[in-house]
């Protein structure tokens, strides 16, 4: 069955809170004026000799880069080890059935296709094959007007499924391919699964019957992701090694303290009604997901992580990598960026505490990814040369602040990783983790490439395909 | 599929129902003498929910007029959505509005309840709006709040101060606690059991439906005058009824843990022998410390004098920071002191670095009862009385109890064997990784304290490496097992080195270095030195004086015990760490490293201390003798109190014995003489004099450590050594003592730019101290 998408439904964002333009009015206003000032600082200093020096006001920078270093590796630190022992959403075999059969309410899965006709054939099979009543499941498959590649690839369909196409316009991007997905969507409940995700096949029943248990406050439910590939190379035993910390330690501390969580891109399973109300997803953002996850927790909304396991494939190729990566940076700046725009009102919304911990997740760490080659850069130079200047930028409080985050620092976050490791039964990745500052360095290059990309009109909105299939099992 | 969660020690499950339940409202009323209003309110409330499914529920309660007969002919005339109940005599607002939700919550699958009353003053025509807001905005709980309050003066002042009085008591934050308009997902009553008399039941509902995260959301609702009837609520009785009741909600909120939580859960811990034993280390550590300090004798020990000035160096010197921690001795002891020695009394009496000890005596003390316990085995019901022994044989050393009163890094360092022994050995038996970790850290702080730390880190990688080998055989987790323990754990040792290489340029100056040759120390002559019995015997003897010989057999028939059962089986491998130490001071007083002299061998004390280290080794063993009185619970206790016992046999203070000695020796009163003078007759300026040696003087004249010139003044020492006037010396110390001259001495005496600038003003048989001339 081949259906064209039909017009809106959904009330949309409003460009408030889309990631259409990059900066508000405001937003522009205030970094002008911020830079007008700081160079005029320096102008006068220069040209009359008051006001602070050039070395003082390195010192400040310097001294406000190491307090967002102390603040993030604190938090990520707190994040993790507060995971240990904390609840988490989980099912027994047993507990599935109590929900009959045919008490079950019409899911709709979402699989926005572009350019994956060499994984379609095994997608079709794991998707056919989920633990859920055939007649009460919709399965989506959303192909991009102009991708003639997986139109023509696609086999012969059960009934369950139905192939969306998304109409030629800009901008094209997973989300916007998404959002057309849900205007089509009957379900009661619906789930994004990328092309090549291998989601448990009871994750659709254990997501109705999370639903079913939590209250309406909770509109989505996280599934964790895993990768199925982690031995290809070192690059994947990384990235292994970060999805295992992140979604079975770092987010269940999210989930304790009912913080906003960024949600992971697939395995997302939403109300559709409250998706609804919020308007779907943001198609300019290209972390759109991230950016969901914050929208919820402004509408006072929850997002649950829940035990059920979804497998990815885990990027094995450098250029690749860095291209997803960049992509994944780029949404986080745009979605701090989206949400800074009003930060009193951002504030109310969220309470203190998630206001912190959605800057330090989202601004700040993607701060200290960007600036953590300047000072290794520092470092290197001021051991190779001994140089006075760099002395100079770090009077003694910051200079045993700085030493203390970057050894201390650098090695906490190493441990995270091998306590993901180890949690995760990854015993083979934990020698990688010695060398996992490399991965770090690798993530800095991403970064700038996602900086300059949001620089570039052309590219703002640019969607890095990751290239699927690349290890075969 | 199954997640493996290895480590998480207590992932919880949320419980799961399968209770589904109908979309609508149950409405539940109390009411009282409401004869005028009840018929109108519950039409009202009809009429407006006609379109959903709903109840109206209704509890007359005792009223004395024709409330309760116009309410069975409600529910006669409404059969599908009046319910009538009632209280024979009156039982007050709280209980009726309980019998209304219970019987809301058993005979209805309503979803929602709405709590509100039938005196007509609040309007069914707020709750279509109530219900849309709690639908939009997913709510658990919309609570009104009342637009204008249709009350006179006095109510609301009193309403006001009930309020505020609430807020105080239960935490509730909601700008209307009573307003009875409150519109809850059935879920929220989940397990909530209430209690509240009169007007307490609004607040109390606020305070125990608030959990995490759950979404309650204020609206506010119109509010009408009274058209029939008088208010009950004013009335003297009911007030104090309300607050009397209000005082219980508290008592709940505080049993259940919402209120007072973390004082609760110390009043009432897991584990109360554990916490009876924390109260007596407590009070023996700190009835301990006063006694040592009212003889004077906490810093009897050169070495505890020394902690205490590298500690307040650090924050007071004229070079101060962290660099000032040097390099000979392990920085964390001092670290830990210089939160508290910034602060005069604290450096001046020791305590900055005493309280370390302290602290640390404690947590040792709970370590060894738990080690003990679990040695002895979960299962074995006699398991706490054997960790009881064990921890008394320790606690009540008389030289542990010494030392833990004083600056010396003994104490500190037996908490990081306790407590990484401890979770090791809990490791070994579970296999999980988190208490892997926490091991590692322990060992790492060890290893940060004490060099005995170092032996501890390599005994317990061995037992990593064996337990990873016998539980999983294959290389990889015996090799992530091994990395995972290792970065932590060799974290301190690397980081010293570092630290000796960037400070000092040499990464082994801790053990080569000007201040660190073990020659310092070791006498060419020393008997120990290459012959091992010797050594051996040696060690045994301190051992003897440190634990004495009873509580030695004790723990070595343990030992034997504990041998003879678990022989190396990999899930009880970890104890056999304590035992370390043992051949390392014999190997170390064979090698030279450093010198153990006792009165048997030597015809004095040294070091006697060295010793002490085996008493956690002896007294967890000692603790397991326990397991052999398997019988009646008599016999456990009197093999315990036999062990426990063991203690007194120790013979005197040994470690407290070698310090008094060297004071009351002739090095000892000179120390004492010199520093005695200077501390009388410093008038300001610049001190230069060696600290090494000197710690007596440096400390004891109470020179402001500022306006010393030492060894560590990077940068200042030697310019001032070369010329003391030209850097503002106004004072010099020097110790002459043949043989063993101090920098100083060998720098300038005899001198010209000595002699020229400064005169002599004091001396004795081999201290000069030195002033610049007018």
């Amino acid at each position: 069955m081949i259906l064209l998408a039909e017009s809106t439904s959904i009330a949309p964002i409003p460009d408030e809170l889309s990631a259409r333009r990059l900066l508000s009015r405001g937003q522009a206003i205030a970094g002008a004026v911020g830079l007008v000032l700081i160079a005029a600082g320096l102008a006068v200093r220069l040209i009359t000799g008051f006001g602070p020096s050039f070395t003082q006001v390195g010192q400040i920078a310097v001294g406000a880069v190491t307090a967002v270093y102390c603040a993030v590796i604190a938090f990520k630190l707190a994040m993790v080890f507060n995971a240990w022992g904390s609840p988490v959403i989980r099912f027994q075999d047993g507990d599935l059935r109590v929900i009959p059969d045919e008490a079950l309410p019409v899911y709709t899965v979402l699989v926005p296709l572009h350019r994956e006709s060499a994984v379609l054939p095994s997608l079709i099979d794991r998707l056919a094959h989920l633990d859920y009543p055939a007649g009460r499941l919709q399965i989506l498959l959303l192909i991009e007007e102009d991708d003639q590649e997986t139109q023509a690839a696609m086999p012969k369909l059960p009934p369950q499924f139905e192939i969306v196409v998304i109409p030629h316009s800009q901008p094209k991007t997973k989300p916007k391919a998404c959002n057309v997905g849900l205007r089509r969507a009957i379900g009661e409940f619906c789930v994004i699964y990328d092309a090549e995700d291998r989601p448990d096949p009871d994750q659709l029943r254990k997501a109705v019957l999370a639903f079913r248990t939590l209250p309406d406050r909770v509109v989505c439910v996280q599934a964790e992701l895993q990768y199925w590939n982690p031995w290809t190379n070192w690059l994947t035993q990384c990235f292994a090694a970060e999805y295992a910390t992140n979604f079975s330690l770092s987010l269940r501390g999210f989930d304790r303290h009912r913080l906003a969580i960024p949600l992971g891109g697939t395995s997302n399973h939403f109300r559709t009604d409250a998706l609804h109300a919020l308007g779907g997803w943001d198609p300019y953002n290209v972390t759109e997901d991230a950016d969901l996850g914050i929208r919820i927790a402004r509408r006072g909304w929850d997002v649950r992580m829940m035990i059920s396991v979804t497998e990815e494939e885990a990027n094995s190729r450098l250029g690749n990598w860095v291209k997803q990566r960049s992509r994944w940076i780029k949404g986080y700046i745009q979605t701090w960026l989206v949400h800074t725009r009003r930060p009193i009102k951002l504030w109310r919304e969220l309470g203190a505490r998630r206001f912190m911990a959605f800057h330090l997740t989202l601004g700040f760490s993607t701060f200290t990814t960007l600036v953590n080659p300047f000072f290794w850069a520092m470092t290197l130079l001021y051991f190779v040369t001994g140089t006075r200047y760099i002395e100079a930028l770090f009077p003694a409080a910051v200079l045993y602040a700085g030493v203390v985050t970057m050894i201390i620092g650098n090695f906490l976050m190493m441990y995270c990783l091998m306590t993901g490791c180890m949690e995760r039964g990854l015993h083979k990745a934990v020698r990688a983790m010695l060398t996992v500052p490399l991965y770090w360095g690798l993530m800095s290059l991403a970064a700038y490439k996602a900086v300059f990309q949001l620089l570039r009109p052309s590219r703002r909105h640019y969607w890095e395909l990751t290239e699927h299939g690349l290890v075969s099992e | 599929m199954t997640v493996p969660t290895m480590g998480s020690a207590a992932v919880t499950t949320v419980s799961i129902t399968g209770r589904t339940y109908t979309e609508g409202v149950a409405v539940v009323m109390p009411a009282y003498g409401e004869e005028d209003n009840i018929e109108a309110t519950v039409e009202d409330f009809l009429r407006t929910l006609a379109g959903t499914p709903h109840k109206v529920i209704v509890v007359d309660d005792g009223s004395l007029d024709r409330t309760g007969e116009i309410l069975d002919r409600l529910a006669e005339r409404h059969p599908d959505h009046v319910i009538a109940a009632h209280h024979l005599v009156n039982r007050g607002y709280g209980a009726a509005v309980r019998s209304g939700i219970t019987l809301a919550l058993e005979s209805t699958d309503l979803r929602r309840l709405l709590l509100t009353d039938s005196d007509g003053q609040f309007k069914a025509e707020d709750l279509p709006i109530m219900l849309k807001v709690q639908r939009t905005e997913r709510a658990d709980g919309v609570i009104g709040y009342r637009r204008h309050r249709a009350d006179p003066p006095m109510r609301r002042i009193n309403a006001f101060i009930w309020s505020q009085l609430s807020r105080l008591l239960l935490g509730t934050r909601s700008r209307d606690v009573d307003c009875a308009y409150k519109l809850l997902d059935r879920r929220l009553l989940d397990g909530v059991h209430l209690r509240g008399e009169a007007a307490a039941i609004s607040p109390e509902l606020l305070a125990k439906i608030r959990g995490t995260g759950t979404r309650i959301i204020e609206h506010p609702v119109g509010h009408y005058p009274r058209r029939h009837g008088d208010q009950t609520g004013a009335r003297l009785s009911v007030i104090l009824r309300s607050l009397v009741s209000l005082a219980a909600v508290y008592r709940d909120l505080v049993r259940d843990g919402r209120r007072w939580g973390r004082a609760r859960r110390l009043l009432k811990p897991a584990d109360p022998v554990l916490a009876m034993i924390t109260l007596g280390a407590v009070v023996l550590s700190v009835v301990a410390t006063v006694h040592y300090m009212s003889q004077d004798l906490v810093l009897s020990y050169k070495d505890a004098v020394s902690h205490v000035l590298i500690a307040r160096r650090v924050v007071d010197s004229p070079t101060n920071g962290v660099a000032q921690l040097g390099g000979v001795w392990l920085p964390l002891p001092h670290l830990l002191a210089v939160p508290l020695v910034w602060i005069q009394a604290m450096y001046e009496t020791g305590l900055a670095s005493s309280v370390v000890s302290m602290i640390a005596y404690v947590v040792t003390v709970r370590y060894v009862y738990k080690l003990a316990t679990a040695m002895a085995g979960l299962r074995f019901s006699g398991n706490r009385v054997a960790g009881i022994a064990a921890a008394a044989v320790f606690g009540l050393n008389p030289n542990v109890l010494y030392l833990q009163a004083t600056p010396m890094t003994e104490a500190l360092l037996f908490a990081c064997i306790a407590g990484a022994v401890y979770h090791l050995n809990e490791w070994c038996r579970t296999g999980r990784y988190v208490r892997l970790a926490v091991c590692s850290a322990w060992v790492a702080l060890a290893s940060l304290t004490r060099y005995e730390g170092w032996v501890l880190c390599l005994a317990v990688t061995a037992v990593v490496g064996y337990t990873a080998l016998r539980r999983w055989r294959g290389y990889t987790r015996i090799e992530a097992n091994l990395i995972f323990f290792g970065v932590v754990a060799y974290s301190g040792i690397i980081g010293w080195l570092g630290w000796n290489g960037i400070i000092f340029g040499n990464p082994l100056y801790w053990q080569t270095g000007e201040y660190a040759k073990p020659s310092l120390w070791v006498s060419a002559g020393d008997r120990t030195v290459g012959d091992i019995v010797i050594s051996a015997k040696t060690y045994l003897i301190a051992m003897v004086d440190d634990i004495g010989w009873a509580t030695l057999a004790l723990g070595f028939a343990g030992l034997l015990l504990y041998a003879f059962f678990h022989r190396l089986a990999a899930a009880t491998a970890a104890p056999y760490t304590l035992v370390v130490f043992l051949p390392f001071y014999i190997y170390t007083l064979y090698a030279g490293q450093r010198p153990l002299h006792v009165t048997e061998i030597h015809g004095d004390l040294y070091n006697v201390r060295f010793g002490l280290v085996m008493a956690l080794a002896t007294a967890v063993f000692a603790g397991y003798v326990v397991r052999l009185a398997a019988g009646a619970v008599a016999v456990r206790v009197a093999v315990a109190g036999t062990v426990a016992a063991s203690v007194f046999a120790v013979s005197g203070t040994a470690t407290l014995a070698e310090p008094v000695a060297y004071l009351n020796s002739k090095g000892g009163r000179i120390d004492v003489g010199s520093a005695s003078w200077l501390r009388e007759h410093y008038d300001g300026g610049m001190v230069l004099m060696q600290n090494f040696g000197n710690e007596l003087v440096v400390f004891g004249s109470r020179l402001p450590l500022g306006q010393v010139l030492y060894e560590g003044s990077f940068r200042k020492w030697e310019p001032a050594l070369a010329d003391p006037a030209g850097r503002d010396v106004r004072w010099i110390y020097m110790r002459s003592s043949k043989g063993a001259e101090d920098g100083v001495y060998r720098a300038l005496y005899g001198t010209a730019r000595l002699r020229d600038r400064y005169e002599l003003l004091y001396q004795d048989a081999d201290r000069l101290i030195y002033r610049e001339k007018p």
